[in-house]
């Protein structure tokens, strides 16, 4: 019976619905994090009675024919870019991009890594690295007698030196902005990878046109809105258990035809 | 003669098939775009060389409930949700194609396209391309799509003479031959979906009811089948 397996299809979705909703939840303290939402669309339609068919010899068509769907199907899960709020943190090395960019990151593969989440640490050598030990790229060394360092909107790593007046510049941040940063695939640790659907990595320093502004010691939070994602849950569950009513229905109609004598 | 069986049997034919239909609008329940559809039955008559007449059920048309869906708010720059009449038009390898689930992104090139990556279609009928390194985008309520540096394009919407006359294609695309006329005074509202417009509690009670009436013209053909039976012993001890 086609209804089943329509129903069927409908109860994947849905399953897949709250497999998505789940994940946002489970990141909702992840800094840079951004929800993901799932995107569907009808599947192929069967014509039983086509439509504009002619119904008689005059010319006469047939307004609305009958078109039977075969279910449900996920066009996509796509990442919602909104900016996540601002924490402080008072780390003076957490930063947080304030509009469009990406973090540029140097992976073990020698592949670029993308980032949003930008709580930076000193390696042993006084560079500046990841949570996972991954250099920034360009890298910024700190030297070892530095107290201070000051990172200001447009990128400029500047460092207080112990004995010095002034302060000595360090480098130069660069961020990283993509024509559809949708398109970027998403490799887990926070690390986001370039690919053909998002185009080429245009790197640019903060604050220039396009390019977001850094702020030092602040987080980005996720972008995740519990409230949005618990009634999300509610829809997709309910969604769930109608299209189960569908196929028990179905099932139901089935034994009556089993049962003919 | 057994006409009886007949019309059962083509009354459940249609059952069956009005139950694929309630199925496709509870699976499309969240699918964004989507316009709930309904069977719609004709007597068919046919005079049976005997006085009286009898009448089979066929599913001549499928209804499509063009009211509004309710609209979600997601966030994304390029979800555009249409307040009232109209389509988006998407070009496909096979020609225009018309839609109104309204999630859009841009290609690697800054071209709008569909999650199908069909190009959206502006209102002179070409692909929508928007320059590199866009911060953020901005579209109007008639669709004038403007960047930091002014007005790219402009979104056009279609409408058509019949719309009960759009064919489903699946991937939320619709097809016709009919010609598209703009649409007048376009209302788009960036940021949003249009949700389906399913009303689940009214496909769960007519799936009841297609269910109930199934077995009511399964009773029908058991009761009919049990005639028959007794009038074939009757006549046999007769």
């Amino acid at each position: 019976m086609r209804s089943m397996s329509v129903a069927a299809t409908g109860m994947m979705a849905q399953q897949l619905h709250v497999e998505v909703i789940s994940n946002n939840i489970a990141n909702m303290t992840t800094t840079g994090f951004k929800r993901m939402r799932p995107e569907f669309q009808d599947l192929l339609y069967q014509s039983q009675r086509r439509i504009g068919a002619a119904s008689s010899a005059d010319g006469t068509i047939i307004p609305a024919g009958v078109q039977l769907g075969s279910g449900v199907k996920t066009a996509s899960v796509y990442r919602v870019l909104e900016q996540g709020n601002l924490v402080n943190t008072e780390n003076r090395l957490d930063l947080a991009v304030q509009g469009s960019g990406y973090f540029v990151v140097e992976l073990p593969t020698g592949e670029l890594g993308y980032t949003r989440s930008g709580n930076f640490q000193l390696s042993p050598d006084g560079e500046v690295v990841t949570a996972d030990g991954y250099l920034l790229s360009p890298g910024i060394a700190v030297p070892a007698d530095a107290v201070e360092i000051a990172i200001n909107a447009e990128g400029m790593v500047t460092a207080k030196i112990q004995g010095e007046i002034e302060m000595r510049a360090l480098g130069q941040l660069e961020l990283a902005t993509f024509v559809n940063p949708v398109g970027l695939e998403a490799v887990g640790d926070n690390l986001l990878l370039e690919t053909e659907a998002s185009g080429p990595a245009n790197l640019g320093p903060p604050g220039s046109a396009g390019y977001g502004t850094v702020l030092q010691g602040f987080l980005e939070s996720s972008n995740v809105n519990p409230v949005q994602e618990i009634t999300s849950l509610i829809t997709a569950q309910r969604a769930y258990d109608m299209n189960s009513k569908v196929i028990s229905a179905s099932d139901e109609m089935m034994m009556t035809v089993t049962q003919l004598r | 003669m057994d006409n009886t069986s007949y019309v059962a049997l083509s009354r459940q034919l249609t059952l069956e098939r009005q139950m694929s239909v309630v199925a496709g609008n509870i699976a499309n329940m969240n699918t964004a775009g989507y316009k709930a559809e309904h069977l719609l039955f004709e007597e068919v008559l046919e005079r049976a060389g005997q006085p009286g007449r009898v009448a089979f059920v066929q599913d001549v048309g499928l209804v499509r409930d063009l009211g509004p869906g309710a609209l979600e708010t997601t966030g994304n720059p390029l979800d555009l949700a249409i307040n009232g009449e109209g389509y988006f038009t998407v070009e496909t390898d096979n020609g225009p194609r018309y839609t109104r689930g309204g999630h859009f992104s841009l290609n690697g090139e800054g071209a709008v396209v569909t999650s199908g990556g069909h190009a959206l279609l502006d209102a002179g009928g070409a692909p929508i391309q928007l320059p590199p390194e866009v911060a953020a985008i901005s579209i109007a309520r008639d669709g004038t799509i403007s960047t930091a540096d002014g007005i790219v394009a402009q979104i056009g919407l279609v409408r058509f003479a019949d719309d009960t006359r759009l064919g489903r294609e699946g991937d939320s695309l619709l097809v016709t031959d009919q010609v598209p006329e703009p649409v007048d005074a376009p209302d788009i509202a960036q940021g949003r979906l249009e949700r389906s417009n399913v009303q689940p509690i009214l496909e769960m009670t007519r799936m009841m009811e297609t269910v109930r009436a199934f077995q009511n013209t399964q009773r029908l053909l058991e009761t009919h089948h049990e005639m028959v039976r007794r009038v074939i012993e009757q006549s046999a001890r007769g």
